[in-house]
């Protein structure tokens, strides 16, 4: 018997075959059969998994799956066509020679425009792109993002909807189209990659799928010399770059660990080298995106040999530029949190009390605020404020954080919570 | 030496609808399975089967389209493995990735026709 070579299938290689087929298929029969050509997909690759270990990894397993694929979606339009009695031009296509379209990089990117085209919702084109380009299950969305799979399979449903309403035939966009095109295809990576980025209690794993996948949608389009430019090159800095940190943000007991303790030797140096490489093909702009800007955040983070090294003024001096193009409560939070590092607790608590309304529901900003009061020695309001930090914080991981921070303010009299 | 047949019923996560993830890490650990055996010189030959097909009884009279069982029941593929005998031949089954989806393996004496 032959021997099964586990070598010959990458990581992740039915999920990227996967989204590929997929494209490939929908660009060939219209995005109206949409769900027919997901079921055909899954079943070549659930063919795929019960006869390969018996004889071996096909040489050129992409055109196994795709051929089986189309027959398999061939074989359901005529069953389907039969059922309604009436001819369905795709349907009634010959099977004889299959051919698998020569660029295949092409369709995957035609379907990464298709489901992050501005006319689709921005989470349906962040599920629609995990489901259909990165051949995530309903459950694995499910997982990502911590609903249950009921939930993600009605928010499913509703994107699916949506995308064949309003996209009919997948296609490029031309030069002109580019322009207001692209953008929403770097915010809906940005997005893809802060939900998987975001510390939690949940799934570790599959948010650090969730990360790698944003990362190689950038890298999808990266490839295209067109698409090739200094936003993209910027997002795909500013996602290496935090994602050399991904591991070091929890300790081994699931602990967060806040970048002042992270042993940056741990960082990842694979991501880093990337990060600064896609970093100074960024940096030619003359007008500067956010994604530069935060990029170059990231930037002066890592570059640093030692957290006390790191560069505040240069950090200042981004975050106020940022807030200008792309004022936010958080990017604030986060500009305030290095205005410390420069001015002190006393101005800072100054600037704190100054933004209080629209910060109220913000834990984030209830944290740092007793993190400045309690270096100012004001030990009953800082408890106070962790309180509320408590009250609106969601995620496990910060909750622990918070009360180790509250226990370790009250000293070891014991604090009921 | 005596050989046996492993006749795999269900077992292939059909009914939980795996992700291409699951799908994919089930297929791997499929093949290391066989190749083990294939490398302690226990395996013989064995072919995966399709779930469709045809029942035919009767000469042919009555025909009818699988599946043939309750879904996990499907015979899903086969192998021949060399084996002392019946014990030891189950013993290698023990490891067998059907039974991460509740699938089962029936082990089976060949005859043989040496006397």
């Amino acid at each position: 018997m032959p021997n099964f070579d586990t070598q010959k299938i990458l990581d992740h290689y039915f999920r990227r075959e996967y989204g590929k087929t997929v494209a490939m298929l929908l660009s060939r029969f219209g995005s109206d059969k949409l769900e027919l050509v997901e079921d055909a997909v899954q079943e070549a690759l659930f063919k795929a998994m019960k006869s390969w270990p018996y004889q071996k990894v096909p040489d050129k397993p992409e055109a196994w799956i795709y051929r089986t694929s189309y027959n398999q979606l061939i074989d359901t339009l005529r069953k389907e066509e039969r059922r309604n009695k009436h001819t369905d031009k795709s349907s009634s296509e010959p099977t004889g020679e299959i051919k698998i379209p020569d660029l295949i990089e092409d369709e995957e990117l035609k379907m990464v425009f298709a489901c992050c085209n501005p006319l689709i919702k921005e989470k349906n084109s962040i599920i629609l792109s995990l489901k259909l380009i990165g051949g995530f299950s309903v459950t694995e969305i499910a997982r990502a993002f911590m609903m249950n799979e009921e939930a993600a399979k009605k928010a499913l449903q509703r994107a699916r909807k949506e995308f064949k309403e309003k996209i009919k035939n997948l296609a490029l966009p031309t030069d002109f189209q580019l322009k207001e095109k692209l953008p929403r295809v770097l915010k809906v990576i940005y997005l893809m990659f802060n939900e998987g980025y975001k510390a939690s209690d949940g799934d570790e794993l599959i948010k650090e799928d969730l990360c790698g996948e944003a990362l190689r949608l950038s890298l999808i389009l990266i490839e295209k010399e067109e698409l090739a430019t200094d936003s993209l090159y910027a997002l795909i800095s500013l996602i290496c770059f935090k994602a050399a940190r991904f591991e070091c943000r929890t300790d081994m007991e699931g602990n967060l660990v806040t970048m002042e303790n992270q042993d940056r030797s741990k960082y990842n140096s694979e991501y880093l080298k990337w990060g600064f490489f896609y970093f100074s093909k960024a940096g030619s702009q003359s007008k500067r995106s956010a994604y530069f800007l935060e990029a170059a955040i990231e930037y002066y983070y890592n570059s640093a040999t030692a957290y006390s090294s790191i560069r505040w003024d240069k950090q200042l001096a981004l975050h106020i530029e940022l807030q200008k193009i792309k004022p936010s409560v958080n990017g604030y939070l986060h500009f305030l949190i290095v205005y410390h590092k420069i001015e002190g607790a006393t101005k800072t608590l100054e600037a704190l009390k100054k933004a209080q309304p629209q910060f109220q529901e913000n834990h984030l900003y209830h944290t740092f605020k007793a993190e400045i009061l309690q270096e100012l020695n004001e030990l009953a309001k800082a408890k106070e404020h962790l309180h509320l930090a408590l009250n609106l914080v969601k995620n496990n991981i910060e909750r622990k954080y918070l009360r180790q921070k509250l226990h370790s303010i009250s000293g070891n009299n014991s604090i009921s919570l | 030496m005596k050989k046996y047949l492993y006749l795999f019923r269900g077992g292939d996560g059909r009914n939980v609808n795996q992700s291409p993830q699951q799908m994919q890490e089930h297929m791997e650990k499929w093949g290391v399975w066989m190749n083990g055996l294939n490398e302690k010189g226990i395996l013989d030959s064995g072919l995966p089967l399709a779930n469709e097909g045809k029942v035919v009884a009767k000469k042919g009279q009555d025909i009818t389209d699988g599946p043939f069982a309750e879904g996990a029941e499907i015979v899903g593929g086969y192998l021949i493995v060399n084996a002392k005998n019946l014990e030891e031949a189950t013993n290698f089954s023990k490891e067998c990735p059907i039974f991460e989806y509740e699938g089962t393996v029936e082990v089976r004496e060949i005859s043989s026709m040496e006397m």
